[in-house]
């Protein structure tokens, strides 16, 4: 599939990378990433130049070709609005179906995966996270600015979301009588004239360190984003930022146990400390910046927390049908159950939306 | 599609046997089958610990289904700080191989059919060939289970001896370590059956046909540092090694496939057995369990990227993962940053684990040079 992918580009250079010189011949890194994402990625390198010519993401089962679409029309949406944002995210070169698999050929974005620190103390090191925070935050808010012509209003939306997305979760997980009656009334809240309507936002849908590169020109710090493979036009507000904030410190605790990622999680949203308190001001900061009201922040938060488990069980629930489940839902559910169906519903999102159910008078937003 | 392995004869099913139409000689087949050991089905020779395994992945498969049973068998692995032994990752490097719906694929060494179950989708026809019987039966069972039609597992007990006509296959796909008894009744080195094999196996390929390769590097950098720690280890290994390849080690029935060697080992075997157009590539962090990284070694910009910038992002991954690498890495990253500091990149390639090789038949070559 490469060799001829390759001989398609080569083909068409000067119509893909114009004013860019043909290189004589490509090959190919893989990093297969996880399994859940549904895709494969490969790293295309000519002897011309250091860095990749471009990038190369193949969907593994037959039927990513929504996916695969839905990630080249956001993305050429994007370029064509321009402005700031356009510079930060990957130019569709090419996406169509090649040996019966969907491939996205991508640009490169430069700069480095996003990294950051732990203290001694086992939380986040303060100085990186505050930069690292700002700079998510002042890019998710350029990126709703860029985005806000496509917003639509919600008042079917709610509905239609309650009906669907509700009673997925519902039908999925065995909802106690009064987890259902708390989501009902987060969903409702959202909904609440109150609010004046509540404006729908762009998501990426992953957007969590690993799929954010920063560069550095002189004292001009950037950042990239890529994947956008769930990204949809049309979502919860919030959702962007708390999938970082919530990701942040589970990606770099240094204990090894599903107990030690519930810690993370409570410790970011349930003990004040210096880590809460700098999320609690980057969400506070962010909302009166795009105008969402700040008493939306927690019932935001629960149904972004629904939002999560509902996508990691579909994701697991994909993966189980050609192969194996990774290994981190099998370490999660193993204390738990011994079915592979049972292990579906014993993971990490549920987990957090449960104990923030159980905990939500302490939440610090 | 078969054939008789003896005489080469084209071979028919006639109910529960297959029978040579040359030869006469026959073979059973069992739960839809074809075991090629004379009819007997024996114990894995992976060892009673793997049979153990296996046989209640296969039983779970059969009551419970394989997903539940892979569930189970997994459960096992990672509560040991393992990780799966498969996953679709496994199989991504199919796309640097060009595959359509008319290619057939030997696989040789079944594991638990994430590779022939991923290649099914998209060509014409999967033929599995694996020594253990555990195994054969899972991948006939999640074949069934998935109603997957164009894989066609055969069970060769301890033989390689493949029962498949001259150019019948595009691809064959070959991990070394998969652990087989004897290619025949004579006593061979390693050096003597690796070159049988891969004679084997350029006679099953069409011309211009693919060889995928997956070996162990016998200089990795893991080898090379625990024969500093502990020389008394490898010393008899060693003084075999160098028997085997100057023709004069002890003639036993050997474990692997395709013995380990160098990167120029590699290529000289390689080469020698009639393939050309090489393309190598490291399995990182391992060829054995699921890659992370395929590097193409022949890129000098592709490996110079991944030291700086990709390497590094496995200060990302999880601790649990951290953990499950345990020495491995902290060594790893020392020796990158050498390499990097003293401009050694290019030397990387023969030291790494293990191989990935891509190797094309050569379009016109019937036989095969001696080594």
């Amino acid at each position: 599939m490469l060799a001829q992918l390759s001989d398609r580009v080569l083909d068409e250079w000067e119509g893909l990378f114009p004013g860019s010189p043909k290189p004589r011949g490509i090959q190919y890194l893989g990093i297969p990433g996880s399994i859940e994402g549904g895709t494969t990625t490969f790293l295309a390198f000519s002897e011309r130049q250091k860095k990749p010519e471009f990038v190369v993401k193949i969907h593994r089962s037959p039927e990513g070709g929504d996916e695969a679409q839905n990630e080249r029309d956001v993305l050429l949406d994007l370029q064509f609005r321009g402005g700031a944002i356009s510079s930060t995210v990957p130019r569709v070169i090419l996406c169509d179906q090649i040996e019966h698999r969907w491939v996205s050929v991508q640009s490169i974005l430069d700069g480095k995966l996003m990294m950051a620190a732990m203290t001694s103390k086992g939380l986040p090191d303060m100085a990186s996270a505050e930069m690292n925070m700002s700079l998510a935050k002042g890019w998710l808010v350029k990126f709703n600015i860029t985005m806000e012509h496509g917003r639509s209003s919600n008042s079917s939306w709610l509905s239609e979301y309650r009906t669907n997305q509700l009673r997925a979760l519902e039908t999925i997980y065995d909802l106690s009588e009064f987890e259902h009656d708390y989501l009902r009334e987060m969903v409702a809240a959202v909904g609440s004239p109150k609010f004046g309507g509540l404006p729908l936002a762009p998501v990426h849908g992953d957007f969590q360190r690993h799929n954010i590169l920063v560069s550095q020109d002189g004292h001009k710090t950037s950042l990239g984003v890529i994947d956008w493979t769930f990204s949809r036009g049309a979502g919860l507000p919030l959702h962007d930022l708390f999938a970082f904030t919530t990701t942040y410190f589970l990606q770099i605790r240094s204990t090894t146990s599903p107990t030690s990622l519930m810690k993370a999680f409570e410790d970011t949203y349930f003990d004040l400390n210096p880590y809460s308190l700098l999320i609690q001001r980057q969400v506070s900061e962010y909302c009166s910046e795009l105008g969402i009201d700040t008493s939306l922040a927690k019932p935001l938060f629960v149904l972004f927390l629904f939002e999560r488990a509902l996508f990691e069980y579909f994701q697991l629930e994909r993966c189980s049908r050609t192969g194996s489940l990774p290994r981190f839902a099998i370490y999660l559910s193993q204390e738990e159950t011994s079915s592979y169906r049972e292990a579906l519903r014993h993971q990490l999102w549920i987990g957090f939306l449960r104990t923030f159910i159980r905990q939500s008078d302490r939440f610090v937003l | 599609m078969a054939v008789c392995p003896a005489c080469l004869n084209p071979t028919g099913r006639r109910a529960w046997t297959f029978l040579c139409d040359g030869c006469l000689a026959g073979w059973s087949i069992k739960d839809e089958i074809p075991t090629l050991n004379d009819g007997l089905v024996t114990r894995s020779m992976s060892g009673p610990l793997e049979h153990g395994e296996l046989g209640q992945l296969v039983a779970s498969a059969e009551s419970n289904g394989w997903q539940q049973a892979l569930y189970e068998y997994n459960s096992v692995k990672v509560a040991r700080g393992a990780a799966p032994e498969e996953d679709q990752r496994l199989a991504d490097w199919q796309y640097l191989v060009p595959l359509d719906r008319n290619t057939v694929v030997l696989v040789v060494g079944s594991g638990l059919g994430t590779v022939p179950l991923s290649f099914s989708e998209r060509v014409a026809a999967v033929y599995v060939v694996d020594p253990v019987w555990e195994r054969v039966r899972f991948l006939r069972i999640r074949a069934v289970q998935q109603g997957i039609q164009n894989v066609f597992p055969f069970y060769t007990g301890g033989r390689f001896n493949l029962p498949f006509g001259a150019g019948s296959f595009h691809l064959v796909v070959l991990k070394s370590s998969v652990p087989w008894g004897a290619v025949d009744d004579t006593p061979r080195n390693q050096r003597e059956t690796s070159q049988i094999i891969l004679q084997q196996v350029h006679s099953l390929l069409r011309p211009g046909g693919k060889l995928s390769l997956v070996v162990g590097n016998g200089l990795s950098f893991l080898r090379l540092l625990s024969l500093i720690i502990r020389p008394a280890m490898w010393i008899p290994r060693s003084i075999e090694a160098l028997k085997s390849a100057l023709g004069l080690g002890q003639k036993v029935h050997l474990g692997s496939l395709i013995g380990e060697s160098s990167l120029l080992g590699y290529r000289k075997l390689l080469r020698a057995g009639g393939f050309t157009d090489l393309d190598v590539y490291a399995p990182l962090p391992s060829h054995t369990g699921v890659p992370l990284f395929s590097l193409p070694l022949n890129s000098g910009t592709a490996r110079k990227h991944f030291f700086s910038h990709i390497f590094p992002l496995f200060e990302m991954v999880s601790p649990e993962v951290k953990r499950q690498y345990g020495l491995q890495y902290p060594i790893a990253r020392l020796g990158v940053k050498l390499a990097l500091r003293f401009r050694l990149t290019a030397m990387v390639k023969y030291f790494v684990p293990g191989y990935s090789i891509i190797a094309t038949k050569k379009p016109g070559v019937g036989s095969v040079q001696e080594c």
